[in-house]
């Protein structure tokens, strides 16, 4: 460390000392993290924990302002709560409509999964020979997008479509069958994108379902029927419990299936916020809407959990 | 019960036909010369053609693709940080940190979306890439987290204290040792979050600004907008290709890292 | 003076409720072979790890070369570790396994092959650097992690229980390997294990841990012949009797069970408090009659087992008294059938009076 004059000395002197003092200062604190394994992993724990408060737990919260009108045009938080909101969102008419309907779809949805789905998990699971590979097969659909199913799907049951390209062609019928733009088409659809959502976790189940119980069942007595209805489901309800669990909550949230396969009469939650999110600056209603919707869905899942006697779901 | 079983395999197989068939409709009628998805007129690349010379449908494809790419590099490192620390330590409110993480997963698109547009709006975000980006992300780290948490399990502590033994400090000990026996899994998680940016739309348009455009945004609005058409099948042939190449891509890696 | 390899003073680790190490104190010198024996759960995997610096004692000093060590992280304190499931990298080959504690180092790449290739040698695995781990056999990885841990010259080679997953044939082998190898190095081995027969052939010195403390430390033959108390007396060496009683006077054992008193080696302090007789069944003599002995006693033969080597006997004698007698085989026609009336036998010296807390 050369200097021309003392003053120069005194100004590098001075750095080298804060530089110095903020190496042995890093030093400590290293020291100090190396020591406190919980420190460290309090660490290594922050920056996902902050990331997901700011993008998930602040945006919900803030929902929840809006739907209280607590916060004012300039976005200022007040702590003014008002039901305003929500009386709205009560007065809107065909609001409950709207709601009962998403959860008779989600409740449709989930049974008809269950009931096309069970057999197809029966079926990999105790009955093939190529699990891996058949497992494979029904997983690829999977990989493609929602909307994408959901277009091909409009596109083979649409008017000038597949299906009735097929049926007129063959002089089945006349005229082209108007699926599209009827409950019957959002019920399909469904169906059709959900299926493998409660095929998979029934398949989990029953892959490690204990055979040797199904062959005690037998040299007690117990004929084929008896054997599935007494042992095989039960054993398998956590399985269709995590199923409709995964069928039921997006199901009646669903947008896109209703908005390109249904018409007016299966406008559900989703369109509903869509519509009054995405064209009109009405944070308020939509925010209370929003969160009524949260809280009906939270309410019957928890119904159903106590019902089905599972205090805690295992994905 | 031979024919009870015979059934059942029928049944299932019916089932699978049932969920190919659109799809492989699509693809087909996607080259159809026709401008029909009703009736085959002929083999045709016309559809395609006019795709590739399309700019909206190159410029929302790389839109697609960077905000893709940066949403992976952002969730793999968050989900790395979060597993590693899940896994390795218990923490004393540890089944409130996995529910916590769980529920983006849980709760329907379309509520996250709306929360998020709210914000976005609260702190004055400008919308377009990156508003897209970082709503991505929150889910991206939780599935990335996910898929490496079953991969850190099953990793043995001991491999990283004889690192450190043999003289390598923490930093050193992450990049030669418990990385690269845990990229199978880093790699996984990477692709899957990659595919699910790809592919995402709700969260994408409601997130998304004017003028930034990703391809599910315009496979919507053409379905919406003008119905079934073969250039739509074309474009979502397109779309899905690069979905089953890169879960395919996927799947090899994980059953690759496992005779390691 | 030469500073002793491993210094611990006072040094105890709890977790949670259980008190792993409890104020541990010990030395070890400068190339010694060093064995921490003791049951499952006696704490010594933790004593080896807080060497290491893989854990923290919650108090105590731990010394390494006469330099205190104890905030000094792992990296920075150059002991070797092998450790009980290995812990090779399968991300690289045996080459690199063995060239990573140089590489940290920063040895230059030549030296690092020299190096590499005379431990490969040493160990002789000879001409498998470019082996990946999972080719290779349960002794080869042994030598390859103990090859790892050697190779960027530690000050102290720490072991835990590496030959668990070994088969025994192959483990009596590496036993003598390992021992060989010490002695090669001229490096300082501490050895964990809970097999008493490894401790014994490998070690110089033995420290033999119960419950988070440290019982009895000194040589193999000294602590087998001499254990300082009932559980060490038992956890070593193959069998041991153990007759319980009182020393009524200096050189006298009255036995609970025995018909008469013995004569034992005299030692102040161990009078009129409870205390047991610790002998070793190969020190008896038998025979239908024994003469020249200080201890005589009659007994019956209540169970043979031919052991190969040896014949195992349970003799009958006292108040139903079981004590086991190794005799060596030397022929047909010697060994004794059950029911034998016959007589055992010791010297005073052949037996340690140990006190006992019962």
């Amino acid at each position: 460390m050369s200097c021309k004059n003392t003053e120069d000395c005194q100004e590098s002197c001075f750095q080298w000392d804060v530089l110095a003092e903020m190496k042995s200062i890093a030093k400590r604190c290293l020291a100090a993290v190396r020591r406190n394994k919980k420190l460290q992993y309090t660490l290594l724990l922050l920056p996902s924990m902050i990331y997901l408060t700011v993008f998930f737990m602040a945006p919900f919260f803030l929902t929840t302002l809006y739907s209280f009108d607590m916060v004012t045009r300039l976005k200022q938080i007040v702590f003014t709560p008002s039901l305003e909101y929500y009386l709205k969102a009560f007065g809107m008419k065909g609001l409950f409509p709207i709601f009962l309907r998403s959860i008779g779809y989600g409740l449709a949805t989930t049974l008809l999964c269950v009931v096309l789905g069970y057999p197809v998990a029966y079926y990999i699971a105790l009955k093939c020979k190529y699990k891996d590979g058949v497992l494979l097969l029904f997983m690829i659909p999977l990989w493609i997008s929602f909307l994408l199913r959901t277009y091909a799907l409009k596109a083979l049951l649409a008017e000038n479509g597949l299906l009735n390209g097929i049926l007129l062609g063959l002089g089945i019928l006349a005229e082209p069958l108007e699926i599209i733009r009827t409950p019957t088409a959002v019920l399909i659809g469904m169906a059709y994108n959900y299926l493998l959502f409660m095929v998979l976790p029934l398949y989990a189940n029953l892959e490690k379902l204990d055979v040797s119980l199904l062959e005690a069942a037998a040299t007690l007595g117990a004929g084929k029927v008896s054997t599935f209805l007494r042992v095989i489901v039960p054993l398998s309800l956590p399985g269709i419990v995590a199923g409709s669990l995964l069928v039921f909550i997006p199901a009646t949230g669903e947008f896109i299936i209703p908005d390109l396969l249904g018409g007016p009469e299966s406008y559900m939650i989703g369109n509903l916020i869509w519509d009054n999110f995405l064209y009109t600056r009405l944070w308020g209603l939509g925010s209370a809407i929003s969160l009524l919707f949260i809280i009906f869905i939270l309410a019957i899942i928890l119904v159903y959990l106590k019902y089905a006697g599972i205090k805690e779901v295992v994905f | 019960m031979k024919i009870f079983d015979k059934a059942l395999k029928s049944y299932a197989f019916i089932i699978l036909i049932v969920m190919y068939l659109p799809i492989i409709a699509m693809i087909a009628f996607s080259f159809n010369s026709a401008k029909s998805v009703g009736r085959f007129a002929g083999f045709s690349l016309r559809w395609y053609s006019q795709l590739l010379q399309n700019e909206d449908v190159w410029t929302a494809f790389y839109n697609s693709f960077t905000s893709a790419a940066v949403v992976t590099i952002i969730s793999v490192v968050l989900a790395l940080l979060m597993a590693n620390a899940l896994v390795r330590y218990k923490y004393r409110g540890g089944s409130l940190i996995d529910t916590f993480i769980y529920i983006p997963i849980v709760i329907p698109e379309i509520t996250e979306s709306l929360a998020l547009l709210i914000m976005l709006y609260f702190i004055g975000m400008p919308r377009g890439f990156w508003s897209v980006v970082l709503g991505h992300a929150t889910f991206g780290a939780t599935f990335a987290a996910v898929v490496l948490r079953a991969r850190i399990a099953g990793f043995r502590k001991s491999v990283e204290e004889a690192a450190r033994t043999l003289g390598a400090d923490e930093i050193q000990t992450f990049f030669r040792v418990t990385l690269p026996i845990l990229m199978p899994g880093v790699i996984a998680a990477a692709l899957l979050a990659f595919t699910l940016s790809f592919d995402d739309f709700i969260k994408t348009r409601f997130t998304t600004g004017p003028g930034f455009q990703t391809i599910p945004l315009i496979v919507y609005s053409s379905a919406a907008r003008g119905g079934v058409s073969p250039e739509l099948n074309a474009l979502s042939t397109f779309s899905f290709g690069i979905s089953i190449l890169f879960s395919a891509v996927r799947l090899f890696t994980l059953r690759r890292g496992r005779y390691e | 003076m030469m500073p002793d390899a491993v210094e611990l003073i006072n040094v105890s680790k709890r977790f949670g409720e259980v008190i792993a190490n409890d104020d541990i104190s010990f030395t070890v010198r400068k190339n010694e072979f060093f064995s921490l024996l003791g049951p499952s759960g006696c704490g010594k995997t933790t004593t080896l790890r807080c060497i290491a610096g893989l854990e923290e004692p919650d108090s105590g000093i731990i010394k390494l070369h006469g330099e205190v060590v104890t905030n000094v992280p792992t990296h920075k304190r150059n002991v070797g570790l092998v450790f009980q499931d290995l812990a090779l990298f399968p991300n690289m080959d045996v080459f690199g396994n063995i060239a990573f504690g140089l590489k940290m180092k920063k040895v230059p790449e030549k030296e690092i092959e020299k190096r590499v290739k005379t431990m490969l040698e040493l160990v002789g695995l000879k001409g498998l650097e470019k082996r990946r781990i999972h080719q290779l056999s349960g002794g080869q990885r042994q030598r390859v992690a103990l090859c790892r841990s050697l190779v960027p010259e530690p000050d102290v080679l720490l072991l835990d229980e590496p030959l668990g997953a070994l088969d025994l044939k192959i483990r009596r082998r590496m036993t003598e390997e390992l021992r060989r190898i010490q002695r090669e190095v001229k490096k300082t081995f501490i050895y964990v294990t809970h097999d008493q027969t490894e401790a014994i052939v490998m070690s110089d010195r033995i420290a033999v841990m119960q419950a988070g403390k440290i019982k009895q430390i000194g040589e193999s033959t000294e602590i087998y012949s001499h254990p300082k108390d009932p559980f060490i007396a038992s956890f070593i060496g193959e069998a041991v009797n153990i007759i319980k009683g009182v020393c009524e006077k200096p050189g006298t054992f009255v036995g609970k069970k025995l018909d008469k008193p013995v004569k034992v080696e005299a030692k102040e302090g161990l009078v009129n408090i409870p205390a047991v007789l610790s002998i070793r069944p190969e020190r008896i003599r038998v025979a239908r009659k024994l003469r020249n002995l200080d201890n005589i006693l009659d007994a019956k033969v209540s169970s043979v087992l031919f052991k190969g080597m040896y014949h195992e006997y349970e003799m009958e004698t006292g108040d139903n008294l079981v004590i086991k007698v190794f005799v060596p085989y030397v022929g047909p026609g010697t060994t004794f059938q059950v029911d034998d009336s016959v007589q055992i036998g010791w010297n005073r010296r052949d037996a340690v009076i140990i006190s006992s807390s019962e």
